[in-house]
């Protein structure tokens, strides 16, 4: 055809053909729009308006310390639960909505590889989790536990009890991006991610082991697994954890971004 | 023809879907620069071969290439040298035909962002969308989003438009746009396009395939086709006068196998299947005219429309 020889040709081949272009598209549709705002203002109406509730309700003979490691707490837990249902959410649009509106197989047309389309997805929504879903809100917390109670806790266990919230997050994210990418239904990509973030206590309660191969210790603590403290909890005050679970969580998302990347690789469309 | 003249190759591909055969052993060859119309009624495995071809469904027999690049291992290579327009085409609805073409072609281009802004400009106006560049697809109209879907087919200069029901959606004027967009990049591309619209075909096309319940049907260059293309020739003519005896004479010779004979009210219309074009050409004419009772009102070689050529071969591979 009348080519035009200023143009240069993009010379990427194999598995990252495509990769950076649909990264900059899923990178756009983060912050090229107003959806950081709305996730931001949404996460932080929901996890620091439940926070500053139990921070400023008045408990007059818990000390400003205990205060804060309730603060704590209710963060961890509330983010534990909230975030993954968010990025249920999310990682279920990202792979069903595209095949279901016919625009994934307008990319795939393209020179653009299936696991390109994947992992551009999965590498530009955890930058968005961890910059707005848990840095931010993270933040927020930390600033209002700090000037509520005047005890701030220590900054590096803080991240690294953050790292663990994310891990959790992602974990959810990338089951129903699996099952997005594995099946057409939506049933799927959304019921099977919540009845594992919901049906821990059932399971727990059966067979207390799996706290140690899954994220269900990880911000959830108390009765329903019979830990004191969450994993998150007990890094943030310095405590030692048990890595296993942190160890599961990072397989379990490996195998995860695997199957999805096999599954749609075998996809037709 | 050389290997480096075939665009795309296929030997006995084959798409079974569960129980259903989408496409039966397709043996099909596409040459350079030429205008491939890829006909059949709906069903027939148009959609499936193209998909095929482009690596968006897996083959189940067969094999097949396009410019040499096997369709299961190297399709991405494939889709760097090709535009392809989809039946019904999908985009983001958030964006802008400019966003949309500017997305399209960094699949294909590294830069400079310039020569890529102005490749996509240059593409608007082609498709005649300059004035909608900026306005999101969620508002634009069938023949609007067609437009779009065939310059975001062509951004990429392609060596090779593979083009499904281009026309399908279209009114008589989006129609004649389409083709007119066609007949221009013909220099300089190879054209593959499936269509039901038999005058589509017949007005730009050089090469047809027809393809039917899955089976390819009948494959040759459009004006063969149209000509009959089974070896035998048919003339017509309208004849006025006691053709009995002419009928007769005319029928003894060898080169002759039928004669229709198709009376009207003034005259009657023969159709004459011949074995040999020069000696008919030479005779025929010449045998009726030797008898002073018959008048010759019309003579000449029958010229298929592509739709009986179609409806032939459809309706004989179906067993009517």
């Amino acid at each position: 055809m009348a080519t035009n020889s200023v143009l240069q040709p993009v010379t990427v081949r194999g598995w990252r053909a495509g990769f950076g272009n649909i990264f900059r598209k899923e990178n756009r549709d983060w912050w090229g729009t107003r959806s950081w705002l709305v996730q931001a203002i949404i996460w932080t109406a929901i996890l620091i308006g439940i926070l500053a509730t139990v921070l400023f309700a008045p408990m007059e003979d818990t000390p400003a310390g205990g205060k804060a490691v309730l603060g704590l707490m209710v963060f961890f837990v509330m983010a534990g639960i909230a975030l993954p249902i968010g990025a249920i959410i999310m990682g279920q649009e990202e792979v069903l909505d595209e095949k279901r509106s016919g625009t994934a197989a307008w990319i795939l047309s393209k020179p653009a590889s299936r696991s390109a389309f994947i992992l551009a997805k999965v590498s530009a929504n955890a930058i968005g989790i961890l910059l707005i879903m848990v840095l931010l809100e993270g933040a927020l917390a930390y600033t209002l536990i700090a000037a509520v109670t005047g005890r701030a806790f220590p900054l590096l266990p803080y991240l690294s009890a953050l790292s663990v919230l994310y891990l959790q997050v992602m974990f959810y994210f990338l089951l129903s991006l699996m099952f997005s990418a594995a099946s057409d239904s939506r049933g799927a990509a959304i019921g099977i991610p919540m009845a594992v973030l919901f049906g821990y206590q059932f399971v727990v309660g059966i067979a207390p082991w799996t706290l140690q191969v899954t994220p269900w210790g990880l911000t959830n603590a108390g009765s329903g697994n019979g830990m004191a403290n969450s994993v998150a909890t007990a890094l943030a005050q310095g405590q030692a954890v048990s890595v296993l679970p942190i160890i599961a969580t990072i397989v379990w998302c490996l195998l995860f971004v695997v199957i999805a990347v096999w599954r749609f690789n075998r996809d037709e469309f | 023809m050389a290997a480096t003249d075939l665009v795309i190759e296929t030997h006995g591909l084959g798409k079974t879907y569960k129980e259903i055969t989408a496409l039966k052993s397709l043996d099909l060859t596409v040459s350079k620069n030429s205008i491939f119309g890829f006909l059949g009624p709906n069903g027939a495995g148009k959609t499936t071969t193209i998909k095929l071809l482009l690596g968006l469904a897996r083959p189940t027999a067969g094999s097949a290439t396009v410019f040499g690049h096997d369709i299961v291992h190297d399709n991405v290579e494939i889709r760097k040298r090709v535009g392809y327009l989809a039946q019904d085409p999908r985009y983001y609805e958030y964006m802008t035909a400019r966003q949309t073409l500017r997305y399209t072609a960094h699949f294909f281009f590294a830069g400079p962002e310039k020569e890529i802004e102005a490749r996509v400009t240059q593409t608007l106006e082609l498709v005649g969308l300059s004035d909608k560049a900026d306005r999101p697809l969620k508002g634009f109209s069938g023949g609007e989003r067609q437009r779009l879907g065939i310059a975001q087919a062509q951004i990429n200069y392609p060596d090779l438009l593979i083009l499904d029901e281009p026309a399908a959606s279209l009114d008589p004027q989006g129609r004649r746009d389409v083709l007119e967009v066609m007949d221009r990049l013909r220099k300089h591309t190879t054209i593959f396009y499936s269509t039901h619209i038999l005058d589509d075909v017949q007005r730009v096309s050089d090469t047809v395939a027809i393809l039917n319940k899955g089976q390819l049907i009948a494959q040759a260059p459009i004006d063969q086709l149209l000509a009959g293309g089974s070896g035998s020739t048919i003339y017509v003519m309208a004849l006025k006068g006691n053709l009995t005896q002419t009928q007769q004479r005319v029928a003894a010779q060898p080169w002759i196998s039928n004669i229709a004979a198709k009376p009207d009210n003034t005259h009657t219309h023969w159709q004459v299947t011949v074995t040999d074009e020069a000696a008919a050409e030479e005779q025929l004419l010449r045998l009726v005219l030797s008898d002073t009772q018959v008048q010759v009102l019309e003579f000449g070689r029958k010229k298929y429309e592509l739709e009986e050529v179609f409806l032939g071969l459809v309706e004989g591979d179906d067993g009517h």
